[in-house]
């Protein structure tokens, strides 16, 4: 009886604790739509700020992030899919479905009875391109930049992005300079969902495809590009959320409070969502806190929409491909 | 029909390989990003110690860079402001993280999990701006209510606001960990006539034991990494103080703040860089532990 | 068109582990060919050999000639996709694309180009573009080589993998035969099958014969002597012995072989 009381009592106290998270949510939530969802109306979000921002609207935070956005897909899809199709498809390592592989050449050593020391290693003929060691060398690394540069925090990213883009490469507080900081930040999130859509193809069709007499780049195209691009897009999609809502690397970078007219360029400074909320609630007078509850929950609703339809997506997609 | 000559296949060959070497290019490239932050932030951390020497800078326990008789780049305080700030965020979100994932990964109904494991996400994904927000409006007038701290935004409000950001995380990673545990471990266990505590506590755990640690080094390396909350909710006060409800000025909140108000190639602006060094090498560290344990892991099954 | 193969001093390596060691056996054309053999003695090792798909895992050395019409396969200068065009292989598990049933048969031919004058491996052929109404057809004419025309040709376009096993293993055999091979490997065809489809497939094997070259890697003894016209035993990495199916069964020269087909032998 001890046993199922003891196990009882841990068992509410596990549900307590999902319960204390879901009210966390709630809570955090809940808070900034009671508070922000007055504030919300059309003209909040088409006007420029007035009167020491206890007035008007955050158009152009708004505008200066989706700029922002935009300026990260372009940098960071291409670089990270691209790489993503590299890593698994050319290196040499096999796949997650090599598994297969792996256990089947070990299953014949076995079968063999082979020591590994008993047979002198002879030099193979020169029949393909020679996959040299330092072509696994470069892969492991790889693997390990990529995923550290996911652990680097973000105001580290944001001194670099001061330190390399706005001073030594003179890109001054620019959107520019926001943006590649942001896409480096977003860059890891990118190559990892678009590496596990590639690797969720089976290798089956790929050497089906092989059988056939396609060649590599063929393959990819044909079969392994056109089934990873919900995958991909589900990574993309999470790593934009991201960038909206980052606040440290933009505020060395290029992010204002106050602008009075719209970036004119990619070189010009900007007013951002995150940036607005926290200047406002760090610098300004209490005065302001309706245009902070406002910022807030803009942002919130568009990071949350964001991830909602990723959420959506990468369902769909599992639904659908089920191998 | 057009006859389509192709080349020999030299041609082809060639093409494929071209692609392949673009690729590769790319690739080196995102190598060449992280060599370049580890330098750029070692080249710009250097000069710093032609000023202030090492000593003074690890060991110092006065971080006052402004002031204009006697600058002082001391890291201590920022140091332990960052470790209690972490400390309490870990207290809180390790042992409720672990108790979420257990509930989630053992014990909930489907339809239960398909509704909470959205919305972890969604919590996961607020911006630390909002959470920072949150924390400097409203918990920190809970935590004046209950606890009377010396002052209204100090490193408890960090702390425990930062819980919200390791929870997630936790919960994210521990599962994952929980749920590779091979099911026949388990049904082994239960043939064997225990309870369900007791094969989670004696079988699922101890195997899962690996992920879950990693786990915490992950989600102990974005809190310490974390700037925004402890920003907005920690007050920035540069002493050095063992009290979790006073002011405290974390190594990412100095960066944040001090930044834009320095002088280019001042000992300050340097300074600053040795602190981001500092807080490069420690995440990285944790990453790259946590990622050694979680390899080990995969071999094991 | 010739389609035999004469396999010299074959050997290879995963690592270091001598995984086929001197193999040295002559394939004949038109003849059905079973390699047969415990597990693990290097049967799939093999067949892969025979189109160079061997090349497409990381840690895998050959050496040795394999020459069909007497180019050598395994040349540095051999252009690997005209190889595997004119060797087409069928794999264990069926493992059609996830595309429909006429695009899966499709696919390659269009790739590929409908060749005009077959020159040898060392260069691509000269080729044209295949017209919609000839991949039709084409289409049409291998899902009928492959008995699976009329169980099909109402849902051409929904997806092949509503088919079951034995109809998408056959979709597989089509598929293959539709970039017009010479010679046709299947390593453990019917494995995954049920023995309905098994038949269906051996009789299929028998009829594809007559113009092809096949290669079978089996694990099923009886397949081996119901269809095959040469049998291949395989042992640790070694050929054991080759001959006639009747004598290897009936007459094995070798005491290995005698043990195996006795099933005194895993």
């Amino acid at each position: 009886m001890n046993r199922m009381f003891k196990e009882r009592l841990l068992f509410l106290l596990f549900r307590l604790c999902a319960l204390v998270v879901v009210a966390t949510l709630v809570i955090l939530v809940g808070y900034v739509v009671i508070n922000g969802i007055g504030v919300i109306s059309w003209s909040f979000l088409t006007e420029f700020p007035k009167k020491g921002f206890t007035a008007g609207g955050i158009f152009p935070a708004i505008v200066g992030t989706l700029y922002l956005i935009a300026l990260v897909l372009v940098i960071a899809v291409p670089i990270g899919v691209l790489t993503a199709v590299y890593v698994v498809e050319y290196s040499d390592q096999p796949l997650i479905d090599g598994e297969r592989v792996r256990a089947w050449m070990r299953r014949e050593a076995m079968a063999l009875h082979l020591r590994a020391n008993a047979e002198p290693k002879r030099p193979a003929k020169a029949r393909k391109p020679r996959k040299r060691g330092s072509q696994r060398m470069f892969y492991r690394v790889l693997r390990i930049v990529i995923t550290n540069l996911a652990g680097v925090p973000s105001i580290v990213y944001g001194l670099l992005g001061f330190g390399a883009l706005v001073i030594f490469f003179n890109l001054g507080m620019s959107l520019i300079a926001s943006a590649i900081t942001l896409a480096f930040l977003v860059l890891p999130l990118v190559i990892t969902a678009s590496r596990e859509a590639i690797e969720a193809v089976p290798s089956s069709v790929r050497e089906a495809s092989f059988a056939l007499g396609a060649t590599k780049w063929q393959t990819i195209r044909s079969h392994v590009l056109p089934y990873s691009i919900p995958g991909i897009l589900t990574g993309v999609i999470l790593s934009i959320s991201r960038a909206a809502g980052e606040t440290a690397p933009i505020l060395l970078t290029g992010a204002v409070v106050l602008k009075q007219t719209l970036p004119d360029s990619i070189f010009s400074s900007y007013m951002a969502l995150p940036y607005q909320l926290y200047a406002l609630a760090t610098q300004y007078s209490d005065a302001t806190r309706p245009m902070q509850y406002g910022s807030a929950l803009v942002l919130l609703l568009m990071v949350v929409g964001l991830n909602l339809v990723a959420i959506i997506v990468r369902n769909r997609y599992r639904a659908k491909y089920r191998w | 029909m057009a006859t389509k000559v192709k080349s020999g296949p030299r041609r082809r060959a060639f093409l494929e390989n071209g692609i392949r070497y673009s690729f590769a290019a790319i690739s080196a490239f995102s190598i060449l990003v992280l060599f370049l932050v580890a330098l750029f932030l070692i080249l710009n951390a250097f000069p710093a110690f032609q000023v202030i020497t090492p000593g003074s800078f690890f060991f110092g326990t006065v971080w006052d860079p402004t002031s204009p008789l006697n600058p002082q780049y001391g890291i201590v305080p920022l140091f332990v402001a960052t470790l209690l700030v972490t400390l309490v965020s870990a207290l809180i979100a390790i042992p409720i993280g672990l108790g979420c994932t257990i509930y989630l990964a053992e014990l909930a109904h489907p339809r239960v999990r398909a509704v909470m494991k959205p919305a972890i996400e969604v919590l996961a994904g607020i911006p630390s701006v909002v959470l920072g927000f949150f924390a400097l409006i409203v918990l920190a007038t809970w935590v004046q209510d209950i606890f009377d701290p010396v002052n209204r935004l100090n490193l408890f409000v960090g702390g425990a606001m930062l819980s919200a950001m390791m929870i997630p995380i936790m919960v994210s990673l521990s599962e994952d960990a929980i749920n590779s545990v091979p099911r026949s471990l388990k049904e082994a266990s239960y043939a064997l006539g225990t309870t369900r505590w007791e094969t989670i506590s004696k079988v699922i755990l101890p195997a899962a034991r690996p992920g879950i640690v990693a786990a915490i080094m992950l989600s102990i390396g974005r809190a310490v990494g974390e700037t925004m909350v402890v920003v907005m909710a920690c007050g920035n006060a540069p002493h050095l103080t063992f009290d979790i409800f006073s002011s405290g000025l974390t190594m990412t909140a100095a960066i944040a703040n001090e930044m834009g108000e320095v002088a280019f190639n001042s000992t300050h602006y340097y300074a600053l860089f040795a602190v981001g060094l500092v807080l490069f090498a420690i995440t990285f560290i944790l990453n790259y532990v946590a990622d050694l344990i979680l390899n080990r892991q995969e071999e094991r099954y | 068109m010739n389609g035999s193969i004469s396999i010299s001093n074959l050997n290879v390596w995963f690592e270091s582990n001598h995984a086929l060691k001197n193999v040295n056996l002559n394939i004949g054309k038109n003849e059905i060919t079973a390699i047969i053999g415990p597990s693990g003695c290097g049967k799939s090792t093999f067949i892969r050999c025979l189109n160079r798909m061997n090349d497409i895992i990381p840690k895998c050395k050959v050496e040795g000639r394999i020459e069909v019409d007497g180019e050598d396969i395994n040349d540095p200068r051999m252009d690997v996709v005209e190889v595997r065009r004119r060797i087409g292989m069928v794999f264990q598990k069926p493992n059609p694309f996830p595309k429909s049933i006429h695009e899966n048969i499709a696919y390659a031919p269009r790739l590929h180009g409908m060749e005009q004058g077959r020159t040898d491996m060392r260069s691509e052929p000269k080729t044209r573009k295949y017209t919609k109404k000839e991949i039709d057809e084409l289409v049409e004419w291998s899902l009928k080589r492959a008995v699976l025309w009329d169980e099909v040709k109402e849902r051409m376009n929904k997806s092949a993998y509503n088919l079951s096993g034995g109809q998408q293993q056959r979709l597989c055999i089509a598929r293959a035969l539709a970039v017009k091979p010479e010679i046709m490997l299947f390593d453990e065809p019917c494995s995954a099958l049920d023995p309905i489809a098994t038949a269906k497939i051996e009789d299929l094997l028998v009829d594809l014969k007559k113009d092809y070259t096949v290669v079978i890697v089996t694990h099923n003894m009886q397949q081996a002597a119901r269809v095959a016209d040469r049998t291949a035993f395989f042992y640790l990495g070694e050929l054991i012995e080759f001959g006639e199916t009747e004598q290897i069964f009936e007459k094995p020269q070798q005491k290995l072989t005698e043990q195996y087909i006795t099933g005194r032998m895993g």
